[in-house]
């Protein structure tokens, strides 16, 4: 039982955020996990589990350095009935959509619906990353707020949403951690 | 009557102890270190990679890093691992020692790992600020207790000797 103990009393830790990166398979999760740090993004795989990066905030952005466990899980339909077990204890969400997939974004709308209706997400400031606004026929941020269904869950009131236009990850980024770090 | 009852009881305790022994054993077996690499955070360049972990206990195992390595003041440790089976509540937990004693552990909760899945953990590790001890005095004298632990039970723990060259 010595272990167990030991464990206990490390797990009261200091100023740490836990950022979970949900979306649909090939959406860009891990991608942006990977821009985040400046890493090489020319050979990323689909994910089959889990990736974290856990990065310390520059305190320029926060009152003071913020520990940060950004959580990327697969987006395949197979993983997804996984992504449960990864709410607990979420600070920040962001999900990503890949605004070229309009074929998907019905699917990328329920998906995002049923996320809110999670207990262990209430309440945790959400930033939606429309991605690729890059590609030739990617719907602009704008019409993908005006896709009736995915307007619906902003719509929702309480919840602390966010919405990014076209580039701006470093931007929404630092609005999450700002968030986050204001409610803690 | 209530002694019988008592009998079943700690019967049942016994096999499921026995069914948590084999489950455990099964995910020890499909666990494994796909591959370690210690990067400069600074600018990426990669220092030491690894795609043979070797996770068996019995024995205390030598790891190389260069010398470099204790110069970046943000080191990026990227580990991934592989898992069969689902585990409930993943936890590391690393002890660094020098000179038989502790000078840090490091504790971090993965939680739970899906079947079949293939998982990273990279994780930025930052330079005392009070400046790191020279190659000379930590290499071979640092020890790495490495212990992988679901829930309160131990999935495997291995022993590394820590040289800079």
């Amino acid at each position: 039982m010595g272990l167990l103990r030991l464990l206990r009393s490390l797990k009261k830790n200091e100023k740490e955020a836990r950022i979970l990166v949900l979306g649909l398979d090939n959406a860009g999760k891990t991608t942006i996990l990977k821009a985040l740090s400046e890493e090489d993004i020319s050979t990323i795989m689909p994910t089959q589990g889990f990736n974290i990066k856990a990065l310390v905030s520059s305190p320029r952005h926060t009152q003071e350095g913020f520990k940060l466990n950004v959580w990327d899980i697969g987006g395949q339909k197979a993983i997804r009935p996984y992504w449960k077990n990864y709410y607990e204890n979420t600070d920040g969400l962001v999900y990503v959509v890949d605004s070229s997939d309009d074929k998907r974004l019905a699917e990328c709308s329920e998906e995002l619906q049923s996320l809110l209706q999670e207990e262990n997400l209430q309440k945790v400031p959400l930033l939606v990353f429309a991605n690729k606004q890059d590609l030739q026929f990617a719907l602009d941020a704008e019409e993908n707020m005006d896709n009736p269904s995915m307007l619906s869950c902003y719509q929702r009131g309480q919840q602390l949403y966010y919405f990014i236009f076209s580039l701006g990850l470093q931007e929404g980024m630092e609005w999450l951690v700002k968030t986050i770090s204001e409610k803690k | 009557m209530a002694h019988l009852q008592d009998k079943a009881d700690h019967s049942s305790s016994a096999t499921s102890m026995q069914d948590q022994h084999n489950q455990l054993k099964k995910i020890a077996e499909g666990f494994k270190i796909v591959s370690l690499k210690m990067k400069n955070a600074a600018n990426g360049q990669v220092l030491y990679e690894s795609s043979e972990w070797d996770l068996s206990e019995n024995e205390v195992k030598d790891v190389r890093f260069p010398k470099e390595m204790l110069q970046c003041t943000e080191l990026s440790r990227e580990l991934v691992f592989e898992s069969r089976e689902a585990i409930t509540d993943l936890q590391l937990l690393q002890k660094i020692s020098l000179n038989n004693q502790e000078i840090e552990h490091l504790y971090f909760k993965f939680g739970f790992v899906i079947p079949n899945s293939q998982n990273s953990w990279d994780q930025i590790i930052q330079a005392d600020s009070e400046g790191i001890l020279p190659a000379e005095v930590l290499s071979g004298n640092l020890m790495v207790e490495t212990l992988f632990i679901s829930q309160d039970q131990v999935i495997n723990r291995s022993f590394y000797r820590v040289f800079y060259v």
